[in-house]
């Protein structure tokens, strides 16, 4: 049911973004996270867009987590920061309820983040 | 891989009493989309909002990755939805062929999680999943491990203003 999901990473005026479609599960998280670790070493800035993401669970947010971590954590990255696009509310609730949004920036569209 | 789907009770219509689906199935994650599809399909005809059937799909696929952890991928899946006119109560078994290893973590989260304040980045999976359920669902919990047997349940009701309309 791989089909479910998809996740292409591709360069927007200069930043990683890395697009996900689809349900974002236990079975499918494998896929971001393994997207996420291809990004270039010492990435300043890196934009997930989960606008076409429709469904996110607790596995997915780890991903995303980890990778915030990664990022934040390579040398010679000072302010560096894995960033959001969210345009769905079920999306957004998740990160809400988990008290996630307090780690990510959160934009409203892909525009808008590259902007930032 | 089988995957079964039994029934008691009229189906149609919904919202009496005793109304009961079951669905059987190797208690491999790629297939939690079935028990999240059926859980929205009960919900959508019990005039749950879509927000609350989100809500439903998510709190489910959480159970049920908490009730398979530690089975290995191994053992079946028995789903149980029942339902009244205003709520939905499903069951999650897991029935491993061999012993379950670890408790989940959701044993524990009718207790807070975590120091208050703690930092989100430092949840694990675990607790992310708890905090999940404890927003989305009314009532859940996961039953100490017995073996090979593992079981868990969720409860959510219906908003005042579906009952309405």
């Amino acid at each position: 049911m791989d089909e479910i999901f998809q996740v292409v990473m591709e360069e927007r005026a200069g930043v990683p973004v890395v697009r996900a479609a689809g349900e974002v599960d236990v079975s499918t998280a494998p896929m971001l996270r393994d997207c996420l670790a291809e990004l270039p070493a010492g990435s300043p800035r890196v934009v997930v867009d989960l606008s076409d993401v429709t469904f996110l669970d607790s596995t997915g947010l780890g991903v995303l987590v980890a990778g915030q971590k990664r990022v934040r954590a390579a040398e010679g990255s000072e302010g560096a920061s894995l960033d959001l696009v969210v345009t769905r509310p079920q999306i957004l609730k998740v990160l809400e309820v988990t008290g996630l949004t307090s780690i990510f920036s959160i934009y409203s569209n892909l525009d808008e983040a590259l902007g930032s | 891989m089988s995957v079964t789907v039994g029934s008691s009770g009229d189906i149609i219509p919904l919202g009496g009493e005793g109304h009961t689906v079951t669905l059987s199935m190797p208690a491999q994650p790629e297939l939690w989309s079935l028990a999240r599809m059926t859980a929205s399909g009960i919900a959508s005809r019990l005039d749950f909002n879509v927000e609350e059937i989100e809500d439903l799909r998510l709190a489910l696929d959480e159970l049920c990755s908490t009730v398979a952890s530690g089975a290995g991928g191994s053992g079946r899946i028995e789903l149980s939805y029942r339902w009244d006119e205003s709520s939905i109560e499903i069951v999650c078994e897991l029935t491993s062929a061999g012993e379950i290893r670890g408790e989940p973590s959701l044993v524990h989260a009718v207790q807070p999680l975590g120091e208050p304040g703690s930092p989100a980045s430092e949840l694990s999976v675990d607790e992310l999943s708890a905090r999940i359920l404890d927003a989305l669902v009314d009532e859940h919990g996961v039953e100490p491990s017995e073996q090979s047997r593992r079981c868990g349940w969720l409860r959510k009701r219906r908003s005042r203003g579906a009952e309405q309309s």
